[in-house]
């Protein structure tokens, strides 16, 4: 009973980290569907069963990686359920044409942003899932190991692979060899 | 460089190499032009890539995401039907809280009648006035003139209940047909020299004061 109690005591700490991650969560699932729609019911869906297995959590620091995982686990449903209905999912060339109009009407939409959603779009599921969990979510190679259930260097494989067709889609117009050096000087302070 | 290096790169851009590799990786980036090509392209759409996320990260969450987590989070700690148990069990336990203290302030309870002894009419007034006016350990005699039973009384102790009585304990040395037979009594005030004798005990009773 007192343990009980005890469990019950982090409910409140849990669900606040899970509000809290928001932004995250819907970040990731937008990353992963591509429609910010479909990010919203999974995140949504996820957020919903991780309410009924509170007590699978311990620590309130692994919450984020533990509702990702969810998220995951519930986009990889969807494919397979509208994959064996052959449906044909909402992608980011969809979204993109829906932001497209918006922008006749005003919205501000940058051609950068497109260009990525156009980009990720092309990407498989798995590389875009590894690629969305680490770069957009900033989880480690570790942790995105444990979100996808699959060893950390397949996901440095499938990361390598989704940026790659990223950066073959979107090379960059600017080469400035200064830049390059500053990129490397930064990112070597940062390995170090 | 070959582009089959492009997971070093990768795994460089997100610092997960180890300091050798890091630096071998950054010498060749700074050596070798074609690797610093590369490296500006997954650098520049992994830069993009985050601002994305960013600006993900800033937008309005909907109300139906954060409406379950604040109903969830004002939910009692306890599903219903945990509830419900909870509540059954919390008043047994009151229930027998309440007897056990109710039984042990309960001096009424405590000395069930069990007289050995028919006190007589005229002994019990005088036993009312000596519990109404003798101090504890101050001792009154009492004889029956017609039968030629005599008892002597002994107040030994008073005190006041929970309930707010006022209670004395007394020895009575009752003595008839050659014999003396002592008692232990208990008796509560009723009213002024009005004394209600809740038990008599045997001095050799088992279990007794």
């Amino acid at each position: 009973m007192f343990k009980k109690l005890f469990t019950q005591a982090h409910r409140g700490q849990i669900i606040s980290e899970i509000e809290r991650l928001l932004p995250a969560f819907r970040s990731f699932a937008r990353g992963l569907c591509g429609d910010r729609f479909v990010a919203d019911d999974l995140v949504q869906a996820a957020c919903e069963r991780a309410l009924e297995r509170l007590d699978q959590v311990s620590d309130v620091a692994g919450v984020g990686s533990w509702v990702n995982r969810i998220i995951y686990t519930q986009w990889q449903d969807l494919l397979r359920k509208r994959k064996s209905r052959r449906t044909k999912l909402v992608s980011f060339g969809h979204y993109q044409s829906t932001q497209q109009r918006s922008n006749r009407a005003g919205e501000h939409q940058t051609i950068a942003k497109l260009d990525i959603e156009k980009g990720l779009d092309r990407l498989s599921d798995d590389s875009r899932a590894a690629l969305v969990l680490v770069t957009m979510a900033g989880h480690n190679y570790q942790e995105a190991s444990d979100i996808l259930g699959i060893p950390v260097g397949t996901v440095a494989s499938r990361v390598a692979r989704a940026k790659a067709m990223l950066a073959d889609y979107l090379y960059p117009t600017h080469k400035n060899n200064q830049e390059t050096i500053e990129y490397v000087r930064l990112s070597d302070e940062q390995n170090r | 460089m070959s582009r089959t290096d492009d997971k070093s790169l990768s795994c460089y851009l997100d610092g997960e190499l180890d300091y050798p590799h890091a630096k071998e990786v950054t010498n060749q980036i700074l050596q070798d032009a074609r690797t610093q090509d590369r490296f500006i392209a997954l650098a520049t759409s992994q830069s993009l890539l985050r601002s994305y996320g960013q600006t993900e990260l800033h937008k309005e969450v909907p109300s139906k995401l954060t409406q379950a987590l604040q109903q969830a989070k004002r939910t009692k700690w306890f599903p219903k039907e945990q509830r419900t148990i909870l509540q059954v069990a919390a008043v047994i336990v009151l229930f027998v809280a309440s007897y056990l203290i109710g039984r042990n302030n309960r001096v009424d309870q405590l000395y069930q009648p069990s007289l050995v002894p028919v006190i007589p009419a005229s002994l019990e007034q005088t036993i009312n006035t000596v519990l109404e006016y003798q101090k504890s350990g101050s001792v009154q005699n009492w004889i029956e003139l017609q039968g030629g039973e005599s008892a002597r009384i002994t107040p030994v102790q008073s005190f006041r209940g929970s309930e707010g009585k006022f209670y004395r304990m007394y020895l009575i040395d009752m003595t008839g047909d050659g014999t003396t037979q002592q008692f232990w009594a208990m008796a509560s005030r009723k009213g002024k020299e009005n004394w209600h004798t809740k038990g008599v005990f045997a001095t050799d009773t088992p279990g007794s004061i």
